[in-house]
């Protein structure tokens, strides 16, 4: 932990290779939640990239008290897939359906075999992230809503919703 | 029931884990990076000073050429130029990234 602390202070004073080694590390973390945010792999990959850009360019803003380095990374990875789903105006679904012919997308084939991350693939962006952040990252509550900006009481009102909705779902797949 | 589906959806994402994702070099981005932060905090930096030397010039003249009033408000205008950049940089600075 000292070590990282450390490095980020280097990091933030200049030190190139610092940097690249602590946003290397964290690379893996960060394209591994976009992939369950996304259930597309090029498109993890292609966000995971834009992030490591973001971070670099806003490291001398990054406060290691305020946050761990992967939350803080976790955050911005969220936003940029925000904000891509808005530009792009794409449905979480139709990421699945457009995934059919790429072959060796691994996220989205999976997607397709399983029909709990297919319901996840239906939920909207608001209710997917607080999902994927808890149920596949494991961050507690009060993390995850240090990470969407948001009060506890709506991530949990957030999760609530996106729960019954999986639950309907999933039982009219059973049907 | 409501534990079922949470345990479901756990076993699910965490099959996402599996994706090995191809960690690219980051040190030829981290190095282009500083280098453009570089020219631009010097171009700002510029931009920043001479703003405030031909505002601060403008000021003493008019105080100096007896028009108080102009001269005074041309100080306020200055304190105000100031006043907006360290706002909006702080904002920045705390904004979403």
């Amino acid at each position: 932990m000292d070590s990282e602390r450390e490095q980020i202070r280097a990091a933030q004073e200049g030190n190139a290779f610092a940097l690249a080694t602590l946003l290397e590390d964290q690379y893996a973390a960060v394209y591994r939640f976009l992939c369950k945010l996304t259930l597309d792999s090029t498109w993890a990959a292609d966000l995971s990239q834009e992030c490591m850009i973001r971070a670099i360019d806003h490291f001398p803003a990054y406060d290691p008290d305020r946050a761990l380095l992967s939350t803080w990374l976790i955050a911005i990875a969220k936003n940029l897939w925000l904000d891509d789903c808005r530009r792009r105006k794409r449905k979480p679904a139709v990421s699945l359906e457009d995934a059919d012919g790429e072959l060796g997308d691994f996220a989205a084939e999976l997607a397709e075999k399983d029909a709990v991350l297919a319901a996840v693939g239906h939920l909207s962006p608001k209710l997917r992230a607080p999902v994927a952040l808890y149920y596949g990252q494991g961050y507690a509550y009060d993390e995850i809503a240090q990470i969407l900006h948001v009060p506890v009481g709506t991530v949990k009102s957030r999760m609530a919703r996106a729960l019954t909705k999986l639950r309907k779902e999933l039982d009219d797949h059973a049907e | 029931m409501p534990n079922d589906l949470e345990n479901r959806l756990r076993k699910s994402l965490h099959k996402l884990d599996n994706t090995l994702p191809q960690t690219p070099s980051l040190l030829p981005l981290v190095r282009v990076s500083q280098v453009k932060r570089a020219k631009r905090q010097r171009l700002e930096l510029m931009a920043f000073v001479l703003l405030s030397v031909f505002v601060t010039a403008g000021a003493l003249f008019l105080l100096l050429h007896n028009t108080a009033a102009f001269g005074i408000l041309q100080m306020i205008f200055l304190v105000a130029v100031l006043c907006v950049g360290w706002k909006n940089h702080k904002r920045k600075k705390a904004g979403r990234i």
